[in-house]
């Protein structure tokens, strides 16, 4: 159930009504668990009727592949409530640390299995066969559950704060099940923190506090984003990156662009209906992008880029490895270290390996520069004009290789890219980048803050008729079918 | 609260408004021959006198210049132009007649129109990824024609138990029959009228609000047959023969003896309608069935009164269902078009001839 679907809104109006008819929080928190579940159900259940069928007629290899998957997030939840108990009564450092190492080796096991073995398998077995040594070893047909790289991080996110002592174990399972299942944040994050959702838990939402005019209007811009331009140039990406070498290299510049597009708002079209269907719920989702493309440098890049990813990896990981406390060496050690399991993170491909990596390094790079550009004022004046285009240009080289799908392809698109070099003779319609300039203004236009207010201050009949005129004209440029979110793979 | 209700419906009320606009001044969806069928026709209308509408049976059975050189051989001077559409049966067929109309040709003086069944869904088009086939006519009357056929189903269908629903196998199924037996005829009959009309309504909703009009769209006639230089008529060479020839002979053997179709009083009234909407224009219907080799009754009767050109009966027209008068079992290839189109011009003058007509 994507977010742009008409179901999606059905069930959506018929959450919101109910939340907001219910009177106690604890029914209400209860209601939206149930509706959490319902909604990851559908991504595996199929038709709910067969389902039915089959389960009550025991017919269980007729069930579709992967319906006990909602069932890996039950007991996700219901270990890490045990765990953050656990934690908290335990006396000793030790039995907390081996609470905390329990938890941290059964939910990366969890991701480990479901994302990774395939792909550890496949790069032993070829890494064998490359030194001519016989092996026996093969993939298995594991299907990825939607959802669970941010699931998990959020339940971690909740244990690792109970063990440092930020915030206390949760003694209501309902509250603890309701965060790590919120729907709208469910199956392509934001990853939500326990230290700034739970406390929400805990309060009723009064429907007086809702800023609904501020949601609507981020729904409305997530839907245009997804729906509108991220599925407009997705066909000509996949055109491209299909048979990059038949193209010119000019049309690799426009794929490269039109891709960075596409994944900009198709993800963070999904975080703002997600924060947006949040918000109207009376829920706050912490922030997950702001104008990432504008950002001065790589290490602005990536604290405008998947904040709640960012901040996760910040905060658990690089921390967890000692951070900057120690020499430089140490420091970027931690970093490169950080970026590969955030570019593994993304997916079981060495691509994205290589895509975390080349973050790692410009992050390095940065860290010397920035030390070395402190003593000339005059550099430090002319990178402000160039740096945003240069670290643009940078976001696209990498993102080649988190598109592509392989490293034979990369190479092709990458020599097209960089030096202008390409065999092929076909084309893209050059007409899309006119789309992609007028986006790019709008999206401008939005960074100077010019769409940021004016639309507060009309009277709210104004509003709703413009709303409504807005939403009939978006529909316009709506296709009848849609591929999933690309961060659902993930 | 009442002002948070008035808000809801000031923004349905612009949704409907601007979507309603948009419909009346944005160019038609590209639906794949019927575009080019209606643009070709806005730009010539007032060159032809007679129109063929209905389905790939008249798209390629029908030969225009075959038509007019009959009709001229008899004194009648007319220019006509083939707007069959492959797969365009009623209500679309219905669509597509009014819009014509509405260009209103001044020289046009009949509108042949083929009978045939409704068919509420376009053939391929799945429910659960409409094309733009399936959803760019639904207006009003087409939608109150198929929720028309949905309840006239739902009701005829009282004496049986509620179907159930694909996919259920089991105990639910034991479960469902057993309940479905218990339930009045009446709240079963709303129940069935229910789950088809939902349907119809998405798709009107749809259409209505202009989904993906200027958004990639999934097609389902991908074969260009829009044929505007031989004035939309889609000549066909090949022969019947073969495994394909042999079906179609026992087809032939089987039609005979075929347990009538019931009457469709949903077909004949919306037929009925659309008659009285074309006479409305100054325009004469002429009812005509194409020579089919799936069932003698596979046409809707024509309204009481209204004459018609039946070619669907293999003993009387033997020449039409010859093998060499046809490309596959149910459509004539060029020999049989121009058979088809020598008869129904005879037939026609004769009917002018006669002051049939009305």
């Amino acid at each position: 159930m994507l977010f742009v679907e008409f179901r999606f809104f059905a069930f959506f109006a018929f959450v919101f009504g109910v939340h907001w008819t219910l009177r106690s929080n604890t029914a209400r928190k209860a209601f939206l668990l149930a509706c959490n579940h319902a909604f990851y159900a559908c991504f595996f259940f199929g038709d709910p009727a067969a389902f039915l069928a089959h389960v009550l007629s025991a017919q269980w290899q007729e069930l579709p592949d992967g319906w006990w998957f909602p069932f890996v997030l039950i007991a996700s939840t219901c270990m890490d409530y045990a765990v953050g108990i656990g934690i908290e009564d335990s006396k000793r450092p030790a039995s907390r640390c081996a609470w905390m190492v329990a938890t941290i080796a059964v939910n990366i096991g969890v991701l480990c299995y479901f994302k990774y073995f395939n792909f550890f398998v496949t790069s032993v077995a070829g890494f064998l066969d490359w030194l001519g040594l016989p092996t026996s070893l093969h993939a298995l047909e594991i299907i990825l559950p939607y959802g669970v790289s941010f699931y998990t991080f959020q339940s971690m996110s909740y244990t690792i704060e109970v063990y440092r002592g930020n915030r206390p174990a949760e003694r209501s399972f309902l509250n603890l099940a309701f965060f790590i299942s919120f729907f709208p944040a469910l199956v392509a994050g934001p990853i939500v923190r326990a230290i700034a959702f739970l406390p929400q838990t805990h309060a009723a939402r009064r429907w007086a506090d809702v800023d609904v005019r501020g949601a609507l209007v981020l729904f409305l811009v997530g839907f245009v984003k997804k729906a509108c331009v991220a599925e407009t140039v997705a066909p000509s990406v996949d055109q491209f990156f299909a048979a990059p070498e038949s193209y010119t290299a000019l049309s690799a510049w426009i794929a490269v662009i039109l891709y960075a597009t596409q994944i900009f708002c198709d993800f963070s079209g999904y975080t703002d209906m997600a924060i947006a269907a949040a918000r109207l719920l009376g829920y706050e989702l912490t922030i997950n992008f702001d104008f990432p493309y504008f950002a001065t440098s790589v290490t602005d890049f990536w604290r405008r880029w998947h904040v709640s990813l960012s901040t996760w990896l910040r905060d658990y990981l690089y921390f967890s490895l000692g951070g900057n406390r120690g020499s430089k060496l140490f420091t970027y050690r931690n970093l490169m270290l950080t970026m590969l399991l955030g570019g593994l993170w993304h997916g079981a491909n060495w691509t994205f390996v290589i895509w975390g990596a080349l973050h790692g390094v410009a992050l390095v790079v940065h860290r010397e520069w920035a030390a070395f550009r402190q003593s000339s004022p005059g550099l430090t004046r002319f990178m402000g004009f160039v740096c945003v285009p240069l670290t643009f240009y940078w976001a696209l080289f990498t993102w080649i290789f988190f598109r592509a799908p392989d490293f034979t392809s990369a190479a092709s698109v990458l020599e097209a890219f960089v030096l202008w070099r390409s065999p092929g003779t076909a084309s893209l319609d050059v007409r899309l980048l006119l789309l992609i300039a007028g986006c790019a203004l709008i999206h401008w236009l939005n960074f100077r803050g010019v769409f940021s207010t004016w639309w507060r201050r009309i009277p709210a009949p104004a509003f709703a008729a413009a709303y409504g005129a807005a939403s009939a004209v978006v529909l316009l440029f709506v296709p009848t079918t849609y591929k999933p979110f690309i961060y659902f793979q993930f | 609260m009442l002002r948070r209700s008035l808000n809801v419906l000031v923004f349905a009320l612009a949704f409907v408004l601007t979507a309603w606009t948009i419909r009346r001044v944005a160019p038609m969806p590209d639906v794949l021959v019927v575009k080019d069928k209606l643009e070709y026709f806005a730009d010539h209308k007032d060159e032809f006198q007679a129109l063929f509408c209905g389905s790939s049976r008249t798209n390629s059975g029908l030969d225009p210049e075959v038509f007019d050189a009959t009709l001229r051989e008899n004194g009648i001077t007319a220019r006509s132009f083939n707007l069959g559409v492959p797969a365009m049966m009623p209500p679309e067929q219905f669509w597509m007649i009014d819009e014509v109309l509405a260009q209103r040709p001044r020289s046009l003086r009949w509108i042949f129109i083929e009978l045939l069944p409704l068919q509420l869904h376009t053939i391929g088009a799945e429910e659960t990824s409409p094309t733009i086939r399936d959803v760019y006519w639904r207006g009003w009357r087409e939608t109150a024609i198929c929720l028309r056929a949905v309840w006239h189903d739902a009701g005829a269908d009282r004496a049986k138990p509620l179907g159930v629903p694909e996919g259920w196998d089991g105990a639910p199924k034991e479960l469902w029959k057993r309940c479905a037996k218990v339930i009045p005829p009446a709240m079963a009959t709303w129940i069935r009228f229910a789950g088809g009309a939902g349907a119809h309504l998405a798709l009107f909703a749809r259409c209505q609000s202009n989904i993906g009009l200027f958004a990639r769209m999934e097609e389902e006639l991908g074969e260009d047959t829009s044929s505007l230089e031989t004035r939309g008529f889609m000549p066909r060479s090949e022969v019947i023969e073969g495994e394909a020839l042999e079906r179609y002979e026992t087809v032939l053997q089987k039609l005979e003896h075929a347990p009538p179709l019931p009457p469709d009083p949903v077909a004949a009234r919306a037929y009925g309608e659309l008659l009285a909407r074309v006479r409305r224009h100054g325009v004469t219907p002429v009812c005509f069935t194409t020579p089919t080799s799936l069932r003698r009754d596979f046409y809707p009767s024509p309204p009481p009164g209204e004459p018609l050109l039946a070619y669907n009966d293999p003993q009387r027209y033997g020449v039409l269902y010859e093998p060499g008068s046809r490309r596959n079992v149910d459509h004539l290839n060029k020999t049989g078009a121009a058979q088809l189109t020598r008869l129904l011009g005879l037939d026609f003058v004769s009917l002018v001839q006669r002051n049939a007509l009305r």
